[in-house]
């Protein structure tokens, strides 16, 4: 310890909060061996089974390397084995905070290669849901990014509002996390009696209670003295590692397919992609509350426009989608799905590759952590969104 | 660098422009372009990949800055496919590329695009770990992303199989990747632990599943259900049915010539392989008595348990098929018989009684000796008053059939009536027990007697020796007993009315009969199946005596209550007569006194019939009519169910095992206390009937109401086919009426009755009503008490608003009869609240039409529910068909109902 060389030195920098954040300089009496740290598999901070492995210099971190495949369920392979209606069970289960948004992809891809005309009120349905699923998945992370910081309350807060929403979810779909809800060419039942007044007011509630996150973690003075200025993530990075999401739109870069790629009714909506400037932790996680706003903005433009009609079309027994491949994206909580669906005209995919958003910001993790400070690496891992099961598949 | 907010398109090049910039730039590179789906895919060679790439990102017409992913395609034969996903933020396009790798399927290899999108790495490192793919220059594919390090083989090529789905077949009826008619399969044998995956995981993957699944040699069963008892004899049943066995060609090949899948004819024709291996070895055993019996029987006929078998087999039991290892089980047994032409009848007898047997297990005992104390005092009298009502039915019903049956019936009173000469003389073998012994035990004594002292066992040996003395004794007598078990139940399963003639003759004739009747209830207590062989052998004689046996001890257990007499006459049979193993030893002793042993042992049967009756009368209600139904009936019952039908009535143990049948569906509760109801209006009032013998309704009604779920089916649920009508009714009023309730939870409540307010929606049927929960508890998210405020938007308001909430109506108050005068719109002591939802002084039950429940003031609820009637009392709730809202106090509605039924029933 007399080695250590306690000198503070302030860093020079115009962003508020990095004034806070100081730099322990070693020098040749400051003895740094060489380590290799292992965080996870099991680790809080990861959302799942995901192990990263930290070649360390001091508290300094040379080098990162992410190890996925704990949870690897093949999912593509048991794609090949399923039909189109079986899949919806498969993928909403590789992201399980996501469940409605990933289904809704593969409802999307058999319909686009089958052609279906998918009715009104359905695409409405399904793009009510999305977006509540959306806010679901955000509150999850908002809630967890939070207790990794060390801030233990708005977990709390946020899993009461989850809570009504799943409520609200699970009238309709009967499920929690795996909804299942959609079919090739539609829903699988119309909404239950009520539910878009149960929706109207929830989105009243989450209206008022957003104030709440931004006053309790966003303007939090230690909260920002932990994620400003750590782990910035250019734009020509991310765009390069594929990522997507959240963390693409703090970089500034408002690539959302909903605006570019409209799919079911969104460009008949006004969707707002809420963007950052530094592309850091706290941006990304200030964008992750303006997407909850945009979502209930969606969501408030949803109830204006659903009509009646019928919700699904009549499917043949065996659903088969003809000869030929296509690709759809969609934009998903954690950033774009992409479903690749190869069919040889049978009953079966002949592939199914699923493009998941996890996969890709992960692959950035070692970017992102390369010389940072381990107390740093926590806020990092934390802000970069993702689900494991959705990494692994 | 700086980004629009929105892409921009109008800059973006077209398919035709974006492939005519690659082949300008690349030339000879690009193979081809597809476009489908709304996607372009341009084909590069593999050669040209890398630069194709670069080019695409950095040609500024392109500008592909988003690296979306990059994967293997298994292209079968020509090889492996890499297809690569771009997209340009800027313009906001996508493209697909997509090139074949060189080497084949041995060694594909094409260039790592990782030094130009930073993401690749991954996406390559992926391809190589589920194809193969080796990327030329990325800087390291090791180890291996998604599997595990010492993963052997690539997964998501073709020709690596699905380890879960070799080990064990899909668990569903219908298999996805099953053959469809394109021919487009994943072919897949289903053997059990032959998983040729090229790896070592494969291996243990089959091993475990090996394991998982032993193969089971009739004999091992034979063992557990002997020394098990009911654990084993259950463990054992429920084993999956997937032992490598051979088939049974002729079996297969009828079925497969009936058209059955591959898969159904497979497994039953393992199931009658094993079937007739086990009969072998019964047969072996058994050398012996068979020798006897050959004597006694001369020429057997073919056997009527085989070719009812074959019947009962006939409908392709979908059940079986479904996969459930039970069922299969189920399945196999009535499989095999047809195929063991030349087993001797017993041989087969005793197998089936085996298999009965072992599900049904030491419980199975114990419940007969309890309902056997209590029933016995309860037999006695409802033979008569059976007799009489169940003689003016039958007499109505059938009378062809009651005249035939009479004029059996009075041999076999005669027979009956030397039986009650022959009663005093205790079968030699026999040693007599204690009256009270006789009673109390039942089948399980008089096996214990003879040799293995499990309740299976004692099943076996019971129905054997009854066989014998019904051999012996009575052969056509046995017939009709044997049909008439059948009958009863199926006559339980379907009409009470059908039956009733033979029940009358029977009953008529006898105060004998009774006996008999014991006698022959007794047999088929013990024994479920010796009665099917009975009715194979029946020569003639003991029919009536046999049928209305069964007549007797369904008439017994039912009445229960009303019949002492004859329990009486019944008990002091059962104190002469030994207990259940006099009846094997009769058989065997007295030949030419059949008719006496079958008196006799009939007295002690009475005991251990008591107990299968009595599981009836446990079960059901008024039994009598059934009794009386179940003559007629029997030549059908002998034909088709028989076995299932008594090991269902008759003994609980027949209950477990039949259990797994399809069969097992017809409960004989309900249709037990059916039978009495059939009235005029209609066992549910006006415009409800019972089903016909084949469970048909009435011409025209095409609506089924289970007893079971309290549901009533149309022809539109989903399960129509599939239910069982226990009551068929003419239209959704009547079913409404009767207090069933709609199969859709979301039709629960008559919403013809209560029109919706609204009908602006023409889409499909409207989703309305609320889900009532049976605890009482309103879920919040239910809208059945959300404030309608919402709604009032109508069609001024936001266009969405009113449509989605078209369903709400008014609260569901009938509107007639708001009677102060006690006459309210639920009946007497029931009155529609008023404007304010207050309910007359002094009334403090508060009724909610959408759950049907009733609120007293102690409920929890009873501040929230809105009333939309209310009850003088909770009589008067329960009268107009309301449930209490407290599940513990519903039980006492239940019984009180029953209570109320079974008077009624005589």
């Amino acid at each position: 310890m007399s080695d250590l060389d306690t000198t503070e030195h302030v860093l020079p920098g115009n962003a508020p909060g990095e004034d806070v954040i100081f730099e322990l300089r070693g020098d040749a009496d400051f003895d740094t061996a060489e380590m290799s740290l292992s965080i996870g598999p099991a680790h809080p901070a990861t959302h799942g089974v995901l192990r990263v492995v930290l070649d360390m210099d001091g508290e300094r971190i040379r080098d990162a390397r992410p190890v996925i495949g704990y949870m690897h369920r093949g999912f593509e392979k048991l794609a090949e084995y399923r039909d189109y209606r079986q899949i919806m069970a498969l993928t909403n289960r590789h992201d399980w905070l996501s469940g409605f948004c990933n289904e809704l992809g593969v409802a999307l891809a058999v319909e686009k290669m089958m052609e279906m005309e998918v009715p009104d009120r359905a695409q409405w349905i399904r793009m009510l849901l999305a977006e509540w699923n959306r806010v679901l998945n955000h509150l999850m992370f908002i809630g967890s990014y939070a207790i990794e910081l060390g801030a233990i309350t708005p977990m709390f807060y946020a899993f009461r509002e989850r809570e009504e929403i799943q409520y609200l979810l699970e009238s309709a779909t009967g499920g929690r996390l795996h909804f299942t809800y959609n079919q090739p060419g539609g829903i699988k039942i119309d909404l239950p009696k009520g539910f878009l007044r149960q929706s109207v007011e929830e989105l009243a509630t989450m209206r008022a209670r957003l104030p709440d996150y931004v006053d309790l973690v966003l303007g939090n003075e230690i909260f920002q003295a932990r994620t400003k200025g750590i782990g910035p993530l250019p734009p020509e990075v991310a765009l390069a590692y594929g990522v997507t999401g959240p963390s693409l739109h703090a970089a500034g870069v408002p690539e959302d397919s909903r605006v570019t790629e409209p799919y079911l009714k969104y460009g008949e909506l006004d969707v707002r992609v809420p963007t950052g400037d530094n592309g850091d932790s706290f941006d990304r996680f200030a964008v992750l509350l303006g997407r909850i706003e945009a979502s209930l903005d969606i969501i408030e433009q949803i109830h204006d426009h659903i009509g009646p009609g019928p919700v699904n079309t009549k499917l043949p027994k065996i659903v088969k989608a003809p000869e030929g491949a296509t690709y759809v994206r969609t934009e998903n909580p954690l950033g774009q799905l992409g479903y690749f669906l190869q069919s040889d005209g049978s009953k079966n995919p002949w592939r199914f590759k699923m493009r998941t958003p996890s996969f890709s910001n992960v692959q950035a993790l070692p970017y992102l952590l390369r010389g940072q400070l381990i107390p740093d690496a926590v806020a990092i891992l934390g802000s970069v969104f993702f689900v494991v099961g959705d990494v692994d598949r | 660098m700086s980004y629009p907010v929105l892409a921009r398109r109008d800059t973006a090049l077209d398919d035709a422009e974006t492939t005519a910039l690659l082949r300008d730039r690349i030339g000879g590179g690009i193979v081809g372009e597809v476009a489908e789906y709304g996607e372009l895919t341009v084909e590069v060679a593999p050669a040209d990949w890398h630069r194709t790439i670069a080019l695409c990102r950095d040609e500024d017409l392109l500008s592909f800055d988003l690296f979306d992913c990059l994967f293997g395609v298994d292209a079968g034969e020509e090889g492996l496919d890499v297809v690569a996903v771009l997209y340009s933020t800027s313009k906001g396009r996508r493209l697909l590329l997509r090139t074949r790798c060189e080497g084949g399927r041995e060694a594909p290899v094409v260039a790592s695009v990782a030094d130009v999108y930073a993401g690749a790495n991954w996406h390559e490192r992926e391809a190589f770990d589920m194809f193969g793919i080796d990327f030329e220059g990325h800087p390291g594919l090791l180890p291996r992303i998604l599997c595990i390090e010492n993963f052997e083989g690539w997964p998501l090529r073709k020709e690596f199989p699905l380890a879960s789905r070799v080990a064990k077949p899909w668990p569903g009826v219908k298999d996805p990747a099953e053959p469809d008619e394109d021919g487009n399969v994943i072919v897949r044998e289903p053997a059990i632990g032959e998983a040729p995956g090229p790896s070592g995981l494969d291996e243990i993957i089959a091993r475990q599943a090996r394991e998982a699944n032993p193969t089971s040699t009739p004999e091992v069963d034979a063992d557990q259900g002997a020394s098990g008892g009911a654990d084993a004899a259950n463990a054992a049943s429920e084993e999956p049915q997937r032992e490598e066995v051979e088939l049974d060609q002729e079996v297969y090949d009828r079925l497969i010539g009936e058209g059955k899948s591959e898969r159904i004819a497979r497994s039953k024709a393992k199931a009658a392989f094993i079937k007739k291996q086990r009969a072998a070895a019964k047969a072996a055993e058994d050398e012996p008595a068979e020798q006897e019996r050959e004597e006694q029987e001369g020429g057997e006929e073919p056997d009527v348990a085989a070719t009812s078998t074959d019947e009962a087999e006939a409908p392709p039991s979908p059940d079986a098929e479904a996969g459930a290892g039970t069922e299969g089980a189920t399945a196999a047994e009535a499989a095999p018989k047809p195929s063991i032409p030349d087993v001797d009848d017993e041989s087969v007898a005793a197998d089936d009684v085996d298999s009965v047997d072992e599900p049904a297990p030491a419980e199975a005992s114990d419940d007969q000796q309890a309902t056997v104390d209590e029933d016995v005092p309860h037999e006695p009298d409802v033979d008569d008053e059976a007799a009489a009502s169940a003689s003016a039915r039958a007499d109505a019903a059938r009378a062809d059939q009651a005249a035939a049956r009479e004029a059996k019936a009075n041999e076999a009173s005669d027979d009956a009536d030397d039986a009650d000469e022959g009663l005093t003389p205790v079968p030699a073998g026999s040693p007599p027990p204690d009256p009270d012994d006789d009673e109390v035990a039942p089948a399980a004594d008089a096996t214990d007697g003879e040799t293995e002292p499990i309740d299976a066992d004692s099943t076996d040996e019971g129905a054997e020796p009854a066989t014998d003395e019904i051999a012996e004794a009575a052969p056509e007598a046995i017939d009709e007993a044997a049909g008439s078990t059948d009958d009863a139940t199926a006559v339980d399963d379907t009409d009470g009315a059908v039956n009733a003639a033979d029940a009358t003759d029977a009953t008529d004739e006898a105060e004998d009969p009774d006996d008999e009747a014991n006698d022959a209830a007794a047999t088929t207590a013990e024994s479920v199946e010796p009665v099917t062989d009975d009715t194979d052998e029946a020569p003639e004689a003991s029919d009536e005596a046999a049928a209305s046996p069964d007549d007797a001890t369904a008439i017994d257990d039912p009445d229960g209550a009303g019949d002492e007499e004859d329990a009486a006459d019944q008990a002091d049979d059962v104190d002469d007569a030994p207990t259940g193993e006099p009846v094997t030893d009769d058989a065997p002793t007295a030949e030419p006194a059949t008719d006496d042993a079958e008196t006799d042992e009939p007295v002690t049967d009475g005991a251990a019939t008591a107990e299968p009756a009595t599981d009836d009368a446990e079960t059901d209600e008024p039994v009598t009519d059934d009794a009386a139904t179940d003559v007629p009936v029997t030549d059908d019952a002998a034909t088709g169910e028989p076995v299932t039908d008594d090991a269902e009535t008759d003994e609980p143990v027949t209950d477990d095992a039949a259990t797994d049948e399809g069969a097992a569906d017809n409960e004989p509760d309900d249709p037990v206390a059916d039978g009495p109801e059939v009235d005029e209006p209609g066992p549910f009032g006006p415009g409800s009937a019972y089903p016909r013998e084949d469970g048909s309704g009435p011409h025209g009604w095409r609506i089924k109401a289970t007893q079971d779920g309290n549901v009533f089916h149309t022809e539109d649920s989903p399960n129509w086919r599939t239910a069982q009508a226990d009551v068929w009714f003419d239209d959704v009023a009547a079913a409404r009426a009767a207090g069933f309730a709609h199969w859709d939870p979301y039709v629960r409540t008559d919403l013809e009755a209560d029109p919706v307010t609204s009908t602006t929606h023409d889409g499909p049927a409207p989703v309305g009503g609320t889900l009532p929960t049976d605890d009482g508890v309103e879920i919040p998210g239910r809208t059945a008490d959300v404030d309608l405020h919402v709604d009032d938007a109508g069609e001024d308001g936001p266009p969405g608003y009113g449509a989605l909430d078209v369903h709400q109506r008014e609260p569901a108050v009938e509107p007639h009869g708001e009677g102060e005068d006690g006459d309210g719109p639920y009946g007497a002591g029931s009155a529609a609240p008023a404007e304010d939802g207050s309910g007359p002084d002094g009334w403090t039950v508060k009724g909610n039409a959408d759950s049907m429940l009733f609120h007293t003031d102690d409920s929890p609820q009873f501040d929230d529910t809105k009333a939309e009637v209310w009850f003088a009392s909770i009589e008067a709730a329960r009268a107009a068909g309301f449930r209490h809202w407290d599940r513990s106090q519903r039980r006492d509605q239940s019984e009180q109902q029953s209570e109320q039924e079974g008077p009624q029933g005589e």
